[in-house]
């Protein structure tokens, strides 16, 4: 035991006779000072008068440093912190490895070990009077203590046998939360217990003193005032909007746990706010800062929403409210007040790469540069600030793993935003395969959810994924929901290709199916049901069950007859599962059922289906163009026509893959159905397409037979058709600067 | 191919055989330790054959049978009529088996299912097994694959061509094997690209099928001299019967006109394989290449640097030179 920690042990040994005997289980409330006075004393403490500075640690090597935030370095000691500092009063208490350690704020000088066996819990002071909670481990003998501390000497020092929470300091009045729903009011000068209340439907952890108030809580904040004592009062709890948020960080930490240890992740996931000067009771600011390592949310405290978001360099360890924004350390050394619209108004760096930083602004607010004086030379234009869109995009595509949860919160707001652009930006982070697994998630289900943005997502569904091009699938689950909620028909084709795809994965089938079902694509209707004759006898338990199931009800909804033949082959197959025949036996009972009467017009208008979206071709520039394609495969339409004529399964129509090489010859061909592979696939070796600068390129091209017949719409659907036509076609076709380079 | 028509004995005695078999093997419907046991389900075609003289099966009849095995509730059944089916052989069991095929079957029947096709060897099968490398179990597709590339179907390369875009890069694999039995030069970009992102066996497959026109542009994808990233396709060029002669010779010379180290140790290892067997003109055109690109390589030095002394011919190759 070190010669401090002994005269510390001997000091308390002496005083603790002094002090009266406070917690006592069989406490009595006295008549003088009675509640009401001690109640009285409380509600207005006096506004102190403090310095505006911040104490942090600093790592390598490890020092204690402390900055006037309006001068510059006050002084820098080396330290084997323990625990973050607490600024109180005139000094700065710590949890060192002497134990709790109280230092001068003037000079940073050891002054004195309060307690060597003790965990620091928390402290307040004004002045040189302090007041320092602790807690002890172990179950046998104190849980907790509190002592005072008075020209850096223990006056005086209680232990409890029930764990004792963050205490404050109001003139000679010592606060102290303990045994979790228990207030005892002591005096400063003995420790003796003066008041004490039990409060049964709150937990209490913190007292704290902020520019003359005193507020206790720990899950919300109250005013202690008069109100407590009358009897049937509910106090009013002051409890930003609720809301889930990254990392799980409470309003308050724990108020009877120790200040978490310097390096702790505890300072990096934190939400800090203040309570506001204003009556009813509100957060300064109206906001809620929450630190989530390098990224800083601002909430708003009224309601579930950010109001702006910054991403640093650094990890930020230090945040302290002041009307007008916020003044937030990083781990760099960088300290900043940003206004409460997210602007930086002033930087500084400290210098010293920290690990935690306590602010105490005191009434310190920095002013803005003061603009240029006429005459003199004007200072370079600011950029546009970012927009909250911007902001959260940029803090949801950050490329740090620790990030995931925050920027899938950043996700989940940018999903709140509406407009096409957003949903691209979805797009781009539901697809990105190097973010962490909830970004990606929270990206997908957010997409999954948009009614804007239509043309992105044909934009995304166009991609194929190819190994010879080393191109991944598009994220092809969410991107269905999106299509099926924008009544998105043009995405149908494209779903068809993908369905058929085994670059597909197996769990994103369920949504291409239950999503052309929803559109009531009737050309899909060939594609699922190969499926289902193809698949129908994978085992119970097989990963493809749900799509089948899937398949099966989307060809029953469709009301698809031509395909009620293999269904009913399905159900009759001894081979095919149970589950799966039941499904089939529903299936066509819809489609033998009679239809119902049409519903009312849904309220988004649906996207009227292209009369002539045969072709889908790759998104590259420089490449095969629509017209290019057709007037390459115009002089071969008579013989792939009499293809589907000469098939004996009499197609209506015959779907055809195409790899199309750069140099403009075909490499691959697929077509379904696949009887028409050795008819179609020589044709085809006779076109030849023009060289473009663009790679390989796939194409879907459908040939129609002298046996199809077009599917007559009803009036009004034809009239919206026709009227919607000319705006789909412009869409659909490509921009001239797409023309092949010679 | 097996005629139906002429059908011997023996593929007979198979049929009956198989069918006796199928219907003996599920314990649960036949177990042996019961013999008295009545079976759980009907009695299937096949097994009611099994007591009936061998000599009584007509062809009709016992394909008749053995597609009745096809639509059976025991899958061991079913396997039995596949292979009867196989045995029987002939343009209608073929048309059995894909029609049964195209009806859909459990992943464990699709195996036997292409191995029937396989063995009865139509071409009509061709469909149903283009259809069968869509399906979703990466098994399946690749046994499609190998299927499309044994029946030698000329007109499912665009198939193949398809197939090299697969996830699994065991069909890609067996994509790259089938092609290179089928495949033309159309196929060769695909498979130069397919090479270029580490598929297994591109390059032998190019060096199957490619012509004399393809020797340039094989030999540029030898950067820096680097013959090893070419040779797979080489060794096969120079190993076939059906490759000219003289597209050998231009390929040994246009190796030798690379001038570099890798070139001639591979001129080298080709020769040393070809010592004792292989036309005579190719070993003599290995060993003038070799000592071309040692003239190449001492010009070059002596131009670099004068006075350095030509690179003497190495042990190995002396005496090695044979008169054509």
């Amino acid at each position: 035991m070190s010669a401090n920690r002994r005269l510390a042990a001997l000091l308390m040994l002496g005083l603790g006779g002094c002090a009266a005997q406070s917690f006592d289980p069989h406490f009595k409330t006295l008549e003088v000072p009675s509640e009401g006075a001690v109640l009285k004393q409380l509600q207005h403490p006096k506004a102190r008068d403090e310095q505006a500075v911040a104490v942090g640690v600093a790592e390598e090597p490890m020092r204690l440093c402390a900055w006037d935030l309006r001068g510059g370095l006050l002084w820098e000691h080396p330290v084997e912190a323990r625990s973050a500092p607490i600024i109180a009063g005139n000094a700065v208490v710590i949890a060192e490895a002497d134990g709790i350690v109280v230092r001068d704020l003037k000079s940073g000088a050891q002054r004195i070990v309060v307690d060597g066996e003790g965990q620091l819990v928390g402290a307040d002071g004004d002045g040189n009077a302090l007041v320092i909670s602790m807690a002890y481990a172990g179950e046998a003998g104190p849980r907790g203590a509190i002592a005072l501390v008075k020209d850096f000497r223990v006056r005086w020092k209680e232990r409890l046998k029930l764990p004792v929470g963050v205490p404050a300091l109001v003139g000679n009045r010592v606060v102290v939360p303990w045994a979790t729903q228990r207030l005892s009011v002591l005096s400063a000068d003995d420790g003796s217990e003066l008041v004490r209340w039990h409060m049964n439907n709150t937990v209490l952890g913190h007292a704290l003193v902020d520019r003359g108030r005193l507020y206790v809580g720990q899950h919300g904040l109250m005013r202690l005032d008069s109100g407590l004592l009358q009897p049937g009062h509910s106090p009013v709890v002051y409890l930003p909007a609720q809301r889930p948020l990254p990392g799980q960080p409470p309003l308050l930490r724990d108020g009877y746990a120790p200040v978490p240890e310097p390096a702790s992740a505890h300072h990096k996931v934190q939400l800090e706010f203040r309570i506001g000067q204003s009556d009813p009771m509100a957060a300064e600011n109206d906001l809620l800062a929450l630190r989530f390592y390098r990224l800083l949310f601002a909430l708003d405290a009224r309601e579930d929403a950010v109001r702006w978001v910054r991403a640093f360099d650094n990890d930020v360890v230090g945040t302290a409210q002041q009307p007008g924004g916020m003044f937030v350390a990083d781990a760099a050394g960088g300290l900043r007040f940003i206004d409460r619209n997210g602007a930086t108004v002033s930087e500084t760096a400290l210098g010293r790469p920290l690990l935690v930083m306590a602010i105490r602004p005191g009434n310190y607010v920095p002013a803005a540069p003061a603009a240029p004086a006429d005459g003199a030379q004007a200072a370079a234009p600011q950029p546009k600030p970012a927009t909250l869109a911007e902001q959260l995009y940029a803090a949801a595509g950050l490329s740090d793993d620790r990030l995931g949860a925050g920027r899938a919160y950043a996700v989940e707001h940018l999903a709140r935003a509406e407009g096409a652009p957003i949903t691209d930006q979805l797009i781009a982070l539901c697809d990105d395969q190097k973010s962490p697994e909830p970004v990606r998630l929270s990206a997908c289900s957010q997409l999954g959810s948009r009614e804007q943005g239509g043309e992105h997502v044909v934009e995304a569904l166009r991609r194929r994924a190819s190994f010879l091009e080393a191109k991944g699938a598009p994220p092809l689950g969410a991107l269905a929901q999106a299509a099926a909620r924008m009544k998105l028909h043009k995405a149908a084709p494209l779903l068809i290709t993908h369905m058929e795809d085994p670059n597909t994965a197996t769990r994103d089938l369920v949504s291409v199916l239950e999503t052309l079902e929803r559109l009531d694509h009737r050309p899909a209707v060939p594609a699922i049901e190969r499926f289902v004759r193809l698949h129908h006898g994978e085992p119970e338990g097989s990963e493809l069950t749900p799509a089948l199931m899937a398949a099966v009800h989307a060809l029953g909804a469709m009301r698809a007859r031509p395909s009620r033949p293999t269904l009913e082959d399905v159900m009759g197959d001894a081979l095919t599962p149970m589950a799966l025949r039941v499904k089939t036996r529903e299936a066509i009972a819809m489609m033998d059922a009679p239809p119902q009467p049409a519903a009312a017009p849904a309220a988004p208008a649906a996207e009227p289906e292209p009369e002539d979206e045969d072709l889908q071709l790759d998104p590259q520039a420089y490449a095969l163009t629509k017209d290019l394609v057709r007037k390459t495969l115009t002089p071969l339409r008579a013989k792939l026509g009499a293809c589907l004529t000469a098939d004996s399964s009499r197609p209506r129509s015959g779907r055809v893959s195409m790899v199309v090489h750069g140099s403009g010859t075909i490499e691959g061909v697929f077509v379904t159905p696949t009887t028409l592979q050795g008819c179609i696939e020589p044709v085809l070796q006779g076109a030849r397409f023009p060289a473009t600068r663009a790679g390989r390129q796939r194409i879907t091209h459908i040939v129609y037979g002298a046996n199809a017949e077009k599917t007559v719409a009803p009036d009004g659907e034809k009239a919206a058709e026709k009227k919607a036509k000319p705006k789909a076609k412009g869409k659909a076709k490509p921009a001239a600067a797409v023309a092949p380079a010679q | 191919m097996q005629d139906s028509t002429r059908l011997p004995v023996l593929a007979w005695a198979t049929i009956w055989l198989c069918a006796n078999a199928a219907s003996a093997a599920p314990p649960a419907t036949a177990p042996r330790a019961q013999p008295h046991a009545q079976p759980a389900t009907a009695p299937a075609p096949a097994a009611a054959a099994a007591s009936a003289p061998a000599k009584a099966l007509s062809p009709a009849a016992a394909l008749h049978m053995a597609e009745a095995e096809l639509l059976a509730e025991d899958p061991a059944r079913v396997r039995g009529g596949l292979e009867a089916l196989a045995n029987l052989g002939g343009e209608p069991a073929a048309r059995a088996v894909t029609a049964r095929l195209r009806r859909g079957l459990p992943p464990a029947l699709i195996e036997p299912a292409i191995a029937a096709l396989q063995r009865l060897g139509k071409q009509s099968a061709s469909a149903v097994l283009i259809e069968l490398t869509m399906h979703r179990r990466d098994a399946i597709r690749k046994r499609a694959i190998e299927a499309l590339g044994a029946l030698k179907l000329r007109s499912a390369q665009s198939v193949l061509l398809y197939a090299l875009d697969d996830p699994s890069a065991e069909v890609r694999s067996a994509s790259v094997a089938a092609l290179a039995q089928v495949g033309t030069s159309r196929a060769l970009p695909a498979l130069f690209q397919a090479d270029a992102r580490g598929a297994q066996g591109a390059l032998a497959a190019i060096g199957r099928i490619a012509g004399t026109r393809d020797i340039k542009p094989l030999l540029e994808r030898a950067q820096n001299g680097d013959v090893g990233s070419v040779e797979p396709a080489i060794v096969q060029m120079l190993d076939r019967s059906d490759f000219p002669m003289q597209g050998k010779l231009t390929l040994v010379n246009g190796v030798a006109a690379l001038a570099s180290d890798n070139a001639r140790m591979h001129l080298v290892q080709w020769l040393d394989a070809r010592k004792n067997s292989g036309d005579p003109r190719l070993r003599k055109a290995l060993f003038d290449a070799i000592k071309r690109v040692d003239r190449l390589q001492a010009d070059a030095a002596a131009k670099a640097a004068p006075g350095t002394p030509a690179r003497e011919p190495i042990a190995a190759l002396q005496g090695k030179e044979q008169k054509p």
